[in-house]
């Protein structure tokens, strides 16, 4: 509960996985990534405080891993546990302070069960959207460590787009709350607004649709220059 | 944004309460007690003392092979680290429960 305590959780599981040389391996995602913007980027007043227990890892590409860890094992040592959910076959490791997931970017017809990744022995959940974070990877520091978080701009716009396939209202409220903040981060940055246009050029047209109907509620910036690009043809 | 808390530690409770459960289930499959060397005659016999109830029996481990008495060592200590992890998660859950639903009184 004690936020100190999760981060130096936290920072022992990525220096951990820094001596195991997977941290280039894997992304951190999901709202602890507001703390690596927090300690590593200039004018960090917009990202809010509020991050949850769960510590999310991405595996962008996990049919191309170099290394096998026996990643269970190495958590163990750390104090956490399995936690099965039958249902799915997918495996969580909980610490009193902390939860580790395992997600990797869902691509095709997709599948309810979890995927096996046999190199790092974890079993990770696929999930639509990553891709979108996957893409477009940009490595801070945090606690000393050169660790691979999504671009802001990227996050921000993935939450949007996910925000709107929420069933639980609190959730979604959250989610686009979350980028509100970021994104005027992004605004406030002509590099990171730079971006966040190549991005947004590179996306499909259903994303694009979704956004513009988001960003006209939610971020009057975003609307504009959804509808600036529109007009020019990208 | 109240509404949002009490979600978000609704969410967290229902974490947490999976937390001690996995931990239960992990300290079950540890080894119990501490592993203790007596000296007798100038040899050094290992011994595994258990704590039951208000006695502590020791029973003798024979001659283990090293690596085996490292085994059991280790396993004795994750028992303890999951046991003082567990605690924390117990706390956590109360913490949580009391500000979520207030104290509750027997009836």
């Amino acid at each position: 509960m004690e936020k100190d305590a999760q981060s130096d959780i936290l920072s022992e599981l990525l220096r951990r996985f820094s001596q195991e040389r997977i941290l280039d391996e894997v992304m951190l995602i999901g709202s602890w990534c507001l703390a690596v913007y927090r300690s590593a980027l200039a004018g960090t007043g917009h990202f809010p405080v509020v991050r949850t227990l769960d510590a999310d890892f991405l595996i962008p590409n996990p049919k191309s891993l170099k290394r096998e860890v026996d990643i269970p094992v190495l958590l163990k040592e750390l104090g956490f546990v399995p936690t099965h959910y039958r249902s799915s076959g997918w495996v969580v490791y909980d610490h009193s302070e902390l939860r580790v997931e395992f997600l990797i970017p869902e691509l095709g017809k997709g599948s309810d069960s979890a995927h096996e990744i046999k190199k790092l022995h974890v079993k990770a959940q696929g999930l639509r959207y990553l891709n979108l974070l996957a893409d477009y990877p940009r490595r801070l520091l945090y606690t000393g460590l050169s660790v691979c978080v999504p671009e802001p701009a990227a996050f921000a716009l993935q939450k949007l787009i996910i925000s709107e396939r929420r069933l639980n209202k609190v959730k979604r409220q959250r989610d686009i709350d979350t980028a509100v903040a970021v994104l005027d981060y992004v605004f406030s940055n002509p590099s990171e607004l730079n971006r966040l246009k190549v991005i947004l050029r590179g996306l499909p047209g259903g994303w694009l649709k979704t956004l513009s109907g988001l960003a006209g509620k939610n971020h009057e910036g975003l609307s504009v220059l959804l509808s600036a690009l529109r007009k020019s043809g990208a | 944004m109240p509404f949002m808390m009490e979600e978000i530690m609704k969410d967290e409770l229902k974490r947490i309460r999976e937390v001690v459960s996995s931990y239960l289930r992990e300290i079950k499959k540890l080894p119990k007690g501490s592993v203790q060397k007596k000296k007798i005659r100038g040899h050094v016999y290992p011994y595994l003392a258990v704590r039951e109830g208000s006695q502590v029996s020791y029973s003798y481990l024979g001659k283990l092979p090293s690596v085996k008495l490292e085994e059991l060592n280790k396993g004795i200590e994750r028992r303890r680290q999951y046991r003082r992890l567990l605690a924390e998660a117990k706390k956590n859950k109360e913490r949580l429960e009391k500000m979520l639903y207030g104290k509750r009184r027997a009836v």
